[in-house]
This record gives structure tokens, C-alpha cells and sequence, in this order.
């Protein structure tokens, strides 16, 4: 049963902000869920993660392929605030 | 020339005869997004666009050049998926201004085989969602019944398709977006074997689980689609370099001595009455047809869902950390340091559905638990993957329903707009509605619904089919087959 302070742990460590009603709201509803996911824990398992389907990954060859300056600045400038090409937030405190 | 629910092959001939032009065809998609407005099933539509596009492709056939696989032809795409210079919101505020800065590589190939895009489709919040009512824009309404879903998280797809609003549509398939939908719309849905197409540019929900693939009017379509996406990508790591096939070459070959599976857990309870018969009447059309029939036992099915739900919020929850207010997208207005940017940007952003699968995902990752629900799904979900293995030893396919019920009401399940008030909604309640399409994206396996019947409400029924790792060639020709035998893809919504 996830209590309300469990809520508030995961909505920190997920950096969302969550109202009073929500706290209530999602305890509630998260409880269920995991409580729903529990049947999880009677199956029988072996301890090896492998999977054996065979499938790999298709990686490229290790080297910086790089990308143009108009590319850099059009992506930097996707931020909602930009100055002197870098991106600006608001201070830590 | 009527332009009603034309196929990909009508609209390829009729342009190169010259039975319409692009322009026209363009204008009439355009025309009937207009007109049924109320479906809500585009978020953007890309009007100017389309019809320049039109424009060139009328003059190609002016003179008389070689036409591209997909030329001229009028399609709309899940807005989960990047399309580079167009809004790409992924149905959340979150995202509700980005525009996408490259195409998806399923983009890029279906324009350079000469496909025009008309616009974006509406879709559950970051393709979380089972009936397309998670969305930050609005519902999406059924073209069968206006009262109903049309499914999810695929919803805007699959009704666009079914509404003729577009020849056909590209979606996404996590635990069944792709399939779900196609069902309770009537169309076919198609998911490919994880790796068949790239995911480059698709906005990641469940990286190991997540693929796209077509919504269409036909098997037929959907293989010729599949032809254009499939294959190697240099942007996708887990994108397969296995050899993509013909896959229209196949279809038509008959299905005689076919060993088909019947799964006995898919046909236990809580499937309703009617999508009962409409199976077993498939199951007697395939075997009319010469395929062989048996029933088969997958004892791990029921705990897919479980399984499921714990992978999909694990893996969620760390690919919807970088909407984070910082980089692109929304930003909160009223956060006065950093830390207040990260938790009301995603206070504000997020939708109910999506808050709730990340503080799931958190929970099940974090220290203390992660042992104990996260990798004991992975070794359950190993467990499940054998078992498939096995029983595709014995048969070719598989055979279920593809969706429990019919479309159902909008609210019967999710309570209140978006799910957001939680005490007539129960979000388990609609995540059951995806108990028989999650197995095929937890296990790996291809799998395509197509219609197979109506309810007494004249509700679509769709039926699916399974198949192992790579063997859509042998899914379609078995889906191709029973289309061919049968006209329920036919019926229209009125």
C-alpha cells in the first residue's frame, strides 16, 4: 500500500510537483496498479536475464560524425530562452 | 471517378491513367478531414504542403516519369512520430509548440517513395493510453459511433482510415496502439516484429518495446507499406539488418495445410458474447480455406499484462525525463529557480495518465525494489518469450481476438476527461483492454488485427493474428487469404 509520503518520495525523485488532491488521487490509484502487478511475484523464474532470441545490436563504427552550425543552432535554439547561443535557465537558488 | 476508400493500387493507377489528378485527390482528403472535424482525429494538417506536393506529382505524370512505389499518395501520421519543419506534440502540452527539427526515418522513406503527407494524427499523451482519451487536444470520436473511442493510442490513425480522411495511416504499437484501434475502427492494423522498422525520430515511450507500422484499407496495403518502412537503419541500433523480403510476393499463395494455432488462455473469459462468434466464424472461413487448426496452451499469457505494466513505466520514466523544461518544449511560466522549472514544468506539461506511469516507473526502478519488480518482469517476460518460441514450432500462426469488447463508451472507463478525476475511472480497468495484443510486443512476435465482423451495434470486430519474430510474410499471406474470402474490411462507417 503506497502511503502519501511514498507519493511524495517518487514525485521527487521524478522532479514532479504534485497538488494535495493529487497526492490522495495517485496513492490510491498506484497502490491498486501495483497491487495488480504483485502476481508477478508467486511465477516461478529462473535466475538468468539472457534472452536467447538472437537479436543484436547494430552499432556504427566508434567516430564523431558531427553536424553542420546551422543545425547546432537551430536545436539550440529550440530552448524557450537563448543568449549568446547558449542556453539560459533560471538560477539554482 | 469516385475517390471513396480507395486502396494504394486505385490510387497508383488511377493517377498514372490519369483518371484524377494528385490535386484533385488531395483536395478531396483535405475536403473530408473538413468535414468531419468532430473526429478530432488530426491535431495538424498540412493543407499548403500537401498540395505543393500534389502540384509536382501532377507535373512528374505530365511528363511522363517513372513513378515513385507510394507516389501521390495521400497519408497521415501518428504525431508521436518526428516530422521534420511540422508541430510534433506527441498530444501534450508538453510538446504542444515543437516543432521537429528532423524526419523520422519511416518518414523520410514513405517521402521518398513519393507518399504526401496530409497531417498529424491525434493520439493518447505520449502514446499512453487505450481509447485515445489521455490527449492534451480532445478525444478522438469512433467513425462507427460518435459516442465511442476508437481505441488507442493509435486512435486519430486508425479513425482517420477508417473515416477516409486519408489513404492510409502510420502508427505506433507498444502493447497494442496499432492493432487495438484498427480493431474497434474496423481497418487493419499492422505491428512489426521489434526491429523490422526503425524507431530513429519516433518519440521513445518503451524503447524495447515500441515499433510503427501501418494502418490501412487492406492486407494488401499494409504489405506494400511495410516493402517502403522495413529495414536496416544506421540511426537505430536495434533496428534488425536481417534482409527485408517482398512481402506482397507471398500473399496470395494459399493457405492449404497452414498449421494455426488456437492459444485456449485468449479464449477464457471476459470476452464479450458476439466477438466470441465472430472468432469462431473466422476460425471456420480459415479452415474452409485449408488451414490446419489446433488448440494450443500458452500458461504464462495472463501475467503479460502484469509484466507489461512494469516494463513500460521503467522505461518511460527514463525516456520522459529529458521534457524537462530546459531544452525545447514547454517551459513553466511561473518557476523561479531551477528545481521549480524541472517540477512545475512537468506539473503543468503532463497529463494525469503519464504522471502516473512515471511515479510507477520511479517505484519499480528504485533502490529496494528494482530486484524485485523490474528485473523479475525481464525474467518473467523471458519466460513468456520461450514459451511463444516453443509453440511456433508446431504452428505457423497464431489466432486470437484482438480486442476483449467492442469500442466502448467515451468515459465507460476512464471516468472523466483524460482520466483526471479517478473516482468513476479506474485506470486497471482500461488497461485490461489490452490483454491480447501486449503478449506480441513483450514476447517480440509480428502481429496484424484485421476486421472479421460486427456487433448488433454495427461495431467493428477485429481479429489477430500472430506471428514469430520476422514471419510477417506468413502473417499477411494467412490475413490475405481470409480478407480475400470475406468483405467486412469493405463496410464503411456511414
Amino acid at each position: 500500500m503506497l502511503t502519501i509520503e511514498g507519493v511524495n518520495k517518487l514525485a521527487k525523485l521524478a522532479r514532479i510537483e504534485l497538488t494535495a488532491d493529487e497526492e490522495i488521487k495517485f496513492a490510491k490509484e498506484i497502490s491498486a496498479i501495483l497491487g495488480f502487478v504483485d502476481q508477478l511475484q508467486k511465477i516461478k523464474v529462473a535466475d538468468d536475464l539472457v534472452s536467447d532470441d538472437g537479436q543484436e545490436n547494430n552499432l556504427r563504427a566508434d567516430m564523431v560524425i558531427g553536424i553542420s552550425t546551422a543545425e547546432q543552432s537551430e536545436l539550440i535554439n529550440q530552448a524557450p530562452e537563448v543568449e549568446n547561443n547558449l542556453i539560459k535557465t533560471k538560477p539554482v537558488f | 471517378m469516385s475517390f471513396s476508400y480507395l486502396t494504394i493500387s486505385q490510387v497508383k493507377t488511377g493517377l498514372k491513367h490519369k483518371d484524377f489528378s494528385c490535386v484533385d485527390l488531395v483536395n478531396y482528403y483535405l475536403g473530408q478531414i473538413s468535414k468531419q472535424r468532430d473526429l478530432n482525429s488530426f491535431i495538424t494538417v498540412m493543407s499548403a504542403s500537401a498540395l505543393d506536393q500534389a502540384k509536382k506529382v501532377d507535373q512528374k505524370i505530365a511528363s511522363r516519369q517513372e513513378l515513385d512505389k507510394l507516389e501521390g499518395v495521400p497519408i497521415a501520421i501518428k504525431d508521436l512520430i518526428l516530422t521534420k519543419g511540422v508541430k510534433t506534440t506527441a498530444s501534450s502540452k508538453i510538446l504542444a509548440n515543437y516543432v521537429a527539427p528532423y524526419d523520422a526515418t519511416v518518414v523520410s522513406r514513405l517521402k521518398e517513395a513519393g507518399a504526401i503527407i496530409l497531417g498529424k494524427n491525434n493520439c493518447d499523451e505520449f502514446a499512453m493510453g487505450s481509447s485515445n482519451e489521455t490527449s492534451a487536444f480532445g478525444p478522438v470520436l469512433n467513425p462507427w459511433d460518435n459516442s465511442r473511442v476508437p481505441g488507442g493510442s493509435s486512435g486519430g490513425s486508425a479513425a482517420a482510415v477508417a473515416a477516409d480522411e486519408c489513404v492510409f495511416a502510420i502508427g505506433t504499437d507498444t502493447g497494442g496502439s496499432i492493432r487495438q484501434p484498427a480493431a474497434l475502427c474496423g481497418v487493419t492494423g499492422l505491428k512489426p516484429t521489434y526491429g523490422r522498422v526503425s524507431r530513429y525520430g519516433l518519440i521513445a515511450m518503451t524503447s524495447s518495446l515500441d515499433q510503427a507500422g501501418p494502418i490501412t484499407r487492406s492486407v494488401e496495403d499494409s504489405a506494400m507499406v511495410l516493402n517502403v518502412i522495413a529495414g536496416q537503419d544506421n540511426y537505430d541500433a536495434t533496428a534488425s539488418a536481417k534482409r527485408v523480403e517482398n512481402y506482397l510476393s507471398a500473399l496470395s499463395q494459399n493457405i492449404k495445410g497452414l498449421k494455426v494455432g488456437l492459444p485456449k488462455e485468449y479464449f477464457a473469459e471476459g470476452i464479450s458474447s458476439e466477438v466470441a462468434a465472430a472468432i469462431s466464424q473466422a476460425i471456420k472461413k480459415i479452415e474452409d480455406l485449408g488451414a490446419r487448426v489446433e488448440e494450443v496452451s500458452l500458461p504464462h499469457t495472463s501475467f503479460a499484462l502484469a509484466v507489461y505494466y512494469v516494463i513500460l513505466p521503467a522505461e518511460a520514466a527514463s525516456n520522459l525525463a529529458r521534457f524537462d523544461g530546459i531544452r525545447y518544449g514547454f517551459r513553466s511560466e511561473v518557476a523561479r529557480n531551477l528545481s521549480e522549472i524541472y517540477h512545475k514544468t512537468k506539473a503543468e506539461g503532463f497529463g494525469p495518465e503519464v504522471k502516473r506511469r512515471i511515479m510507477i516507473g520511479t517505484y519499480v526502478l528504485s533502490a529496494g525494489y528494482q530486484e524485485a519488480y523490474y528485473l523479475r518482469a525481464k525474467k518473467v517476460q523471458n519466460l513468456i518469450k520461450h514459451e511463444y518460441a516453443e509453440v511456433f514450432k508446431k504452428v505457423d500462426a497464431l489466432l486470437t481476438p484482438t480486442s476483449p469488447t467492442t469500442a466502448f463508451k467515451l468515459g465507460e472507463k476512464s471516468g472523466s476527461p483524460r482520466g483526471a478525476a479517478g473516482e468513476a475511472g479506474d485506470p486497471l480497468t482500461m488497461y485490461l483492454a489490452d490483454v491480447f495484443t501486449v503478449s506480441a510486443n513483450i514476447a517480440g512476435l509480428c502481429g496484424i488485427s484485421l476486421p472479421a465482423g460486427f456487433d448488433k451495434n454495427n461495431l467493428p470486430i477485429g481479429l489477430q493474428i500472430l506471428g514469430a519474430p520476422f514471419a510477417e510474410s506468413q502473417i499477411l499471406r494467412l490475413a490475405y487469404n481470409y480478407q480475400e474470402a470475406t468483405d467486412w474490411h469493405k463496410k464503411h462507417p456511414v
